[in-house]
């Protein structure tokens, strides 16, 4: 039977020089499905893990309302009820799992994630999706938001995503990942997916949390959360965290290696960070604020410059504070008017021979957005208009740009042949501009002037509800780039050497299989596997970065003890293609968790073990990078001990 | 330097296993047996239908069945027929999976997977006088009568008993009393 049908499109005029105006309509049709008969059943069969008799009394609709509040419960996750309608591949990570499973950064979150994987180079955290991870992209092409908040700035559009987030990860409630271009909605940057970070409420929190951690490599973090919300309705968070690391004390670089010695970083990997955020509400008004700073030193050497030299670092700051009225005139509609500012300021020390060279990039702009919302029935209609003003955008080269144009579409399918089984079919339609960093940081004639790339995806996913929480999906994917924005090398004209421009059309496609929920017993489960390949139309030849195969495993279980519970999660990563034509083996890392959290009150304490296995594996290093390989982290262990009042 | 720190982690891997010994050995003694969340939910369905009077006029007949219906995704599988076997009254509970809104039902429970649209759900069940229940966050802010949610371990309940008068129905002065958001009015009649 046909479910629904939906589709919308966006036109935006953009002109960045200075100031940039866009006013978005957005049709959003949603033809609701023809009611099914009302299934009208006594008892279907019984289903694993939903009705477990052994676990809790027997017969709870026996018992008083008083007792009924006092039963304890499992929690259940509530992924499978939430992602049934969503016209998009839909991934949700709650916080419980990023507390079972000690993922450190939304950079780990991303790795459990299907078809995504992370790289490293010790500097930044890089995040392929579905084959694509070109060298020289700083994460422009996944958007982030933090409350709806966009999070990537407006030089470079990064995403921040290691250490160098802004946002700490024990600060998240759930992240929401959409696969797929969704920039009709959400603005450019929305490309290859969107990354939608919740963050905990004061209604969820009601105390205060204070946690302190450890580990190897001198690793000490110290974070105080608080929130709550009272009788009248006013709600607040606050919650301020600091992190330091030595890092790795001695990497082996052997392409640094010399007859005088081998090729040794030494103390060159240390990582600082500060994060602040706050977010109250009253009312129809509510503001949200974040603060980060980060230092990171690189042992990598990169761009040239000398090696095992502690002096190589970047620093990045990232602050934004947003006011936002939200107002239901009536059930139908509602009303929405945002005003923000945001910062990202970005410096780099590079040391060489002749001195330390500094680079920067500065950029302040303050958005103003507002829109209704009306629904009738199961459509809906938003209108809505957005202007965004740059105070600043200094990088080392400024420049211009002149006025864009896009056309962005997305249309999905939805059917739902039995209950329990849904089929998707997704088209989606966007073009990326080339960011002001692209176009102008080389100062050079080639990268100004690069054109916007194009994407059109199309996906088939079948989803199948097996339990009422427990899920499994197959999915086939298309992905074609055309006029992909690349970074290549070998100029003398330019400062470094490299320079952009639009390469090749790269389509990519794979399919993708999960199944993800609760199991019997109270195990809470998300495993993956995907297959892609992504090559050049031209030549048939496999782009630099992409797995041909991913695996993921998460999975976490009640231990016996009260409230103890061991989490375990592992990535498999097959052979890539290095940016020297080299092959970067593939690699397989486990990390395993045990935890226990209060109730409501009292002391909590966690221990990781990162890469439980010790494998060495590395990642490919960029074109800014002599090595062909970075090793990444051997086996390492962090306790964190927390209290809650 | 990294000596120190050795120590510090040291230190807080001590402390972090002796919380767990002896905080776990304070309260197993005490310790009562877990249920699955939606076993627990959907007791509180059948209590709901239970302490909320519908009109004459809601029943075909004084003998007609309650009708308890899902709205959207069902998270509770066997367990909401397991818990609703019973009567209120002299009246038996069905209970009916909806993907949409339809007349017939006395209390539909409304699945997160309609979330987007729960402030106009909320809106159409009231005027057909229907006792709307949900565990989706704001859920009460949104016209909701019930709202179920998670406190640490424990399931609450929010109940707005403006909403549930408005639909013409009448909730228990019990229930009201034992709803979350109401216990601070009640402290402070007495």
């Amino acid at each position: 039977m046909l479910s629904w049908l939906q589709g919308y499109g966006a036109r935006d005029v953009r002109r960045t020089s200075g100031a940039a105006l866009c006013v978005l309509i957005s049709a959003f049709v949603w033809a609701g499905p023809a009611p099914l008969a009302a299934q009208e059943r006594a008892l279907p069969a019984p289903e694993a893990g939903s009705a477990d008799r052994k676990d809790g009394p027997d017969d709870l609709s026996g018992l008083a309302l008083e007792d009924l509040l006092n039963v304890k419960v499992y929690a259940a996750s509530k992924f499978v009820q939430e992602v049934a309608q969503a016209p998009a591949s839909v991934t949700i990570v709650s916080s419980d799992e990023i507390r079972r499973q000690g993922y450190r950064t939304l950079a780990d979150l991303l790795r459990s994630v299907r078809g995504f994987y992370v790289t490293s180079d010790r500097d930044y955290s890089y995040v392929g999706v579905r084959g694509f991870l070109r060298p020289g992209d700083f994460n422009g092409r996944v958007l982030v938001l933090v409350n709806g908040h966009r999070m990537n700035d407006t030089i470079y559009e990064q995403a921040l995503l290691g250490t160098e987030s802004p946002i700490d990860i024990n600060l998240v409630d759930r992240v929401e990942v959409i696969r797929g271009p969704s920039s009709s909605l959400y603005g450019t940057s929305a490309f290859f997916a969107v990354v939608n970070v919740i963050t905990r409420t004061g209604r969820s929190l009601q105390g205060v949390e204070v946690e302190a951690e450890g580990g190897s490599q001198a690793m000490r973090r110290g974070r105080v959360l608080a929130g709550g919300r009272n009788a009248r309705g006013l709600e607040g968070v606050f919650a301020v965290s600091a992190f330091a690391s030595d890092g790795n004390p001695s990497i082996h670089y052997p392409e640094f290696d010399t007859p005088a010695g081998p090729g040794n970083a030494v103390d060159a990997d240390g990582d600082r960070s500060t994060n602040l955020f706050a977010r109250g509400s009253a009312g129809h008004l509510s503001v949200q604020a974040a603060f980060g700073t980060r230092t990171k030193h690189v042992p990598t050497a990169a761009f040239d410059t000398l090696f095992n030299d502690a002096r190589l670092m970047t620093r990045d700051v990232r602050a934004f504070v947003e006011l936002q009225y939200s107002r239901r005139l009536d059930p139908r509609t509602t009303v929405d008017v945002h005003g923000s500012y945001d910062q990202y300021d970005y410096n780099g020390e590079f040391p060489y021979a002749s001195g330390v060279f500094h680079d920067e990039g500065r950029s302040a702009w303050v958005t103003t957005e507002g829109s209704v919302a009306h629904q009738f029935g199961r459509h809906a209609l938003t209108a809505g208009a957005e202007y965004r003003q740059n105070l600043r955008q200094n990088q080392f080269a400024r420049g211009e740009t002149g006025v864009l144009l896009d056309d962005r579409r997305r249309f999905a399918l939805i059917v739902t042949p039995v209950q329990g089984s849904t089929l998707k079919a997704l088209y989606g339609r966007a073009f990326r501009a080339p960011n002001p960093f692209e176009l102008y940081y080389d100062q050079n004639a080639i990268s100004a002037q690069l054109k916007p790339e194009h994407i059109n995806t199309a996906e088939l996913i079948w989803e199948q509800r097996l339990t009422p929480r427990l899920q499994a999906s197959a999915s086939y994917f298309r992905n074609r780039v055309s006029g992909l924005i690349v970074q290549r090398s070998g100029t003398g004209d330019t400062l470094d050497g490299l320079y952009y421009v639009n390469g090749d059309s790269v389509s990519a496609s794979g399919a993708e299989l999960e199944l993800q929920g609760e199991l019997p017993g109270h195990v809470h489960t998300r495993v993956s596997q995907s297959f892609q390949a992504a090559t050049r139309d031209a030549t048939g030849q496999a782009t630099s970065n992409s797995p041909r195969v991913l695996s993921t495993l998460v999975v976490d279980a009640p231990l016996p003890w009260r409230r103890t519970i061991v989490a375990f999660n592992a990535y498999g990563i097959g052979v890539r293609r290095g940016v020297q034509d080299n092959d970067v083996p593939g690699a397989f890392v486990a990390n395993v968790s045990i935890s226990r959290r209060p109730v409501a009150r009292g002391l909590g304490a966690a221990l990781t073990i990162y890469n439980v296995f010790g494998s060495s594996y590395s990642d490919p290093g960029s074109v800014e990078h002599r090595q062909a390989v970075l090793p990444q982290d051997g086996r390492t262990a962090s306790v964190r001990v927390s209290w809650r009042f | 330097m990294r000596a120190r720190c050795r120590r510090l982690f040291v230190l807080l891997a001590f402390v972090a296993a002796g919380s767990v010994v002896t905080d776990g050995g304070a309260i197993s003694a005490s310790e009562s047996p877990r249920a699955d969340e939606y076993r627990v939910k959907a007791a509180f369905l059948y209590n709901f239908a239970k302490f909320v009077d519908w009109p004459a006029e809601a029943f075909a007949t004084p003998a007609a069945p309650l009708n308890v219906c899902i709205l959207g995704v069902d998270p509770f599988g066997s367990a909401l027929d397991q818990a609703l076997q019973g009567h209120v009254g002299n009246r038996a509970i069905v209970t009916r999976r909806l993907t949409e809104v339809e007349p017939g039902c006395h209390l539909v429970f409304i699945s997160a997977s309609e979330r987007k649209r729960l402030a106009l759900l909320a809106d159409s069940l009231r005027a057909l006088r229907v006792l709307t229940v949900s565990d989706a966050e704001g859920f009460g802010g949104l016209g909701g009568m019930i709202e179920l949610f998670t406190e640490g371990e424990s399931v609450r309940f929010n109940i707005y008993p403006s909403e549930v008068e408005r639909a013409g129905l009448r909730a228990s002065a019990r229930l009201i009393e034992l709803a979350a958001n109401q216990k601070h009015a009640a402290g402070g009649r007495r």
